[in-house]
């Protein structure tokens, strides 16, 4: 796409716009598989406890290629903002970079951010020197309130984590997209292609997903029907989509009709 | 001494460092983290950092997530 600019994230230049997760996939071969078919530059991963008494299974980090893709550790399941900075602390000092995919979680059953204690571990994790890319609600105060604590991107949720509801909301994603500058990442929510296309039609940076391709039928074809989206999704909002109008504009010359 | 790793008890006949214990878990320092008493442990202090009577420390590594 000759009139696209790359995303930059902290400084670095991406040609693809999907990030996709390393969570639910059948097994590793084929999350493997399906990060190269949705053409990913960045995947996510999580931070746990080693397993002291079972350390049998196999390491996601083996079937994930660091010259070609890179880490984006998150904080998931992390309730309290003291929780999410040690994690992002221990995801850098295990080595995975210091750009973190930032979740301070309040709410169980929704999986909806604590958006309070994200600006707050936004703030401490900058003056760290990391670069936070933040999951948060499409709420356009929050959204500029983490921009001006220094995040690197903003990444609103189109919809709860793993619920597949697509777009809940396109006009505050619109607004989004007016009112901030850094990079607009949606995050979750996503449940088919038509969803990561329409996220791109309304101007997104980029999109992050999961459970979408992980749970899908067939994994490894939704993972390239998703890119094909983001592709198609970005290049018409380049395009600019006409106007809506209530009433037909014949296509066909009106002039010249036979009698 | 007894500490925790991870949320399990484990005993310890005298003293121990950072790479010991390692050592002694069976577990490559590769990808993984260290915290004691949720202070993290930075990877060039494995050696002299001593683990004493108490000590609550994780370590944690990579995992597949969204």
């Amino acid at each position: 796409m000759e009139l696209d600019k790359p995303l930059v994230i902290a400084g670095k230049q991406y040609t693809s716009r999907l990030i996709v997760g390393t969570g639910k996939y059948p097994d590793f071969q084929i999350m493997k598989e399906c990060h190269a078919l949705a053409g990913v530059e960045m995947v996510t991963i999580a931070i746990r406890r080693e397993n002291i008494s079972d350390r049998s299974q196999g390491s996601v980090l083996d079937y994930i290629d660091p010259a070609r893709v890179d880490f984006l550790p998150n904080t998931a399941g992390c309730y309290n903002v003291e929780d999410a900075v040690l994690t992002c602390r221990l995801a850098r000092e295990a080595g995975l970079g210091t750009v973190v995919k930032l979740e301070v979680i309040g709410d169980e059953k929704t999986l909806f951010p604590d958006v309070i204690g994200l600006v707050e571990a936004t703030k401490l994790l900058v003056a760290e020197g990391f670069t936070v890319l933040p999951y948060t609600s499409d709420d356009v105060v929050i959204a500029k309130k983490l921009q001006d604590a220094g995040a690197g991107a903003v990444m609103p949720l189109a919809a709860p984590i793993g619920s597949g509801l697509g777009i809940c909301n396109p006009y505050t994603i619109q607004i989004l997209r007016e009112a901030i500058t850094v990079p607009l990442i949606i995050d979750a929510g996503v449940g088919t292609a038509s969803d990561a296309a329409r996220v791109m039609e309304l101007g997104a940076d980029a999109v992050l997903m999961n459970t979408a391709i992980a749970c899908a039928k067939n994994p490894r074809l939704m993972a390239s029907a998703m890119k094909s989206a983001v592709e198609a999704g970005r290049a018409a909002y380049l395009a600019g989509r006409i106007p809506r109008k209530l009433y037909a504009s014949a296509s066909s010359p009106i002039e010249g009709m036979i009698e | 001494m007894k500490i925790q790793v991870n949320g399990e008890s484990i005993e310890f006949e005298g003293g121990l460092t950072v790479t010991q214990l390692f050592v002694q878990l069976k577990i490559d320092s590769d990808y993984r983290a260290v915290a004691i008493n949720r202070e993290i442990v930075p990877r060039n202090d494995y050696d002299s950092t001593k683990i004493v009577d108490g000590d609550k420390i994780e370590i944690v590594r990579p995992v597949s997530g969204g």
